[in-house]
């Protein structure tokens, strides 16, 4: 088994992630005997001790059809998952910005003004006063 | 080194290392001849000397003739040997690119598509296969360019500085560690598995894999 497989097979487990959340909860409990200096290994650690966080919230409030439990149980099935979600939150984001853009668009077209910066109506008269 | 050793060191560095005490105590521990070792944390002082050491090294082998840095050993094997390695790149990129899609037809899959699951989860370790074999063969052609020669003595420097051997275990008193190897020099002209087995272990807890 690889050292990401068995740092994986841990993060999942409820024991870490049940001491995952306590951390998160509570400041005067600690995940590792070092607070600093941390090692690729441990940083790697955390990262999938948040990453299943996040899955098992999602899975709870049935965030998306495709996350099941036995899609968790699954190594490759959850990065494929992780891909997936990855790409679906880009295209939710753009799309977000998009509407926003449009809408802001319809809100000065309402109101009667052109966006800033772009033309100029004032006249100004530069002649020499008599 | 020996097959025989070369084996034993595999097997070694294979075994399931990773567990509650390693994660929290941030140190692998680890046997060899019956003897127990382990590779601790770099401090901030170790990681310097190291980080000199190799900056030392990378501008002796400059000066030196008959070394070559990585753009130069590219373009000497393209020229001379045929072989490309910005070719061999971007084939790697294709197919992680092929990877990706893999992965995303995988994750659409729902749970009684157990036949299409498998077939991609097939595919998924072929071509990563396929890709770890390309990478392996760029290593090859490329370790004898200098920055690869300096990385590998960073890790070796290290190495030496950070195993240490169980000297005494007794019931109700702490542990007593002591280096295994007083400089890098003795380190170097260590002939037996342990520098090898060592390595692998300080690798696997500076980077995680």
């Amino acid at each position: 088994m690889s050292v990401d497989s068995q740092l994986r097979k841990m993060a999942k487990s409820s024991y870490w992630q049940n001491i995952y959340k306590s951390c998160k909860d509570c400041t005067g409990i600690h995940l590792f005997n070092n607070n600093w200096n941390f090692s690729g290994l441990q940083s790697r650690f955390l990262y999938w001790l948040s990453t299943y966080d996040m899955l098992y919230t999602e899975l709870s409030t049935f965030e998306d059809d495709l996350l099941t439990e036995n899609v968790l149980k699954d190594d490759i099935r959850t990065d494929a998952y992780l891909i997936h979600r990855n790409k679906k939150n880009n295209f939710l984001w753009k799309k977000h910005r998009q509407d926003e853009k449009e809408a802001q668009r319809k809100a000065s077209g309402k109101k009667g003004y052109k966006s800033p910066g772009k033309e100029s109506n004032i006249t100004v008269d530069l002649r020499r006063e008599e | 080194m020996e097959e025989q050793t070369v084996n034993e060191v595999l097997d070694e560095l294979q075994k399931d290392i990773v567990n509650t005490e390693t994660i929290q105590d941030n140190k692998i521990h680890f046997l060899s001849d019956e003897v127990v070792y382990r590779v601790v944390m770099p401090t901030q002082k170790q990681n310097h000397e190291a980080t000199c050491y190799k900056n030392k090294r990378y501008i002796k082998l400059l000066s030196e003739d008959g070394n070559l840095t990585i753009k130069v050993l590219t373009k000497i094997l393209k020229e001379k040997q045929n072989i490309d390695i910005d070719d061999l790149d971007k084939q790697t990129k294709v197919l992680e690119e092929e990877m990706t899609q893999t992965y995303i037809s995988l994750a659409m899959k729902k749970e009684n598509e157990t036949i299409a699951i498998q077939k991609l989860k097939t595919k998924l370790e072929e071509v990563r296969n396929k890709r770890l074999d390309i990478i392996m063969e760029m290593a090859t052609f490329l370790s004898p360019a200098i920055e690869n020669q300096v990385q590998d003595d960073y890790y070796r420097f290290l190495t030496a500085k950070c195993t240490e051997k169980l000297i005494s275990k007794e019931e109700d008193k702490e542990d007593v560690w002591e280096k295994v190897w007083s400089s890098f020099k003795v380190y170097e002209d260590n002939d037996t598995k342990l520098p090898y087995l060592a390595l692998g272990k300080l690798t696997e807890l500076v980077y995680g894999c």
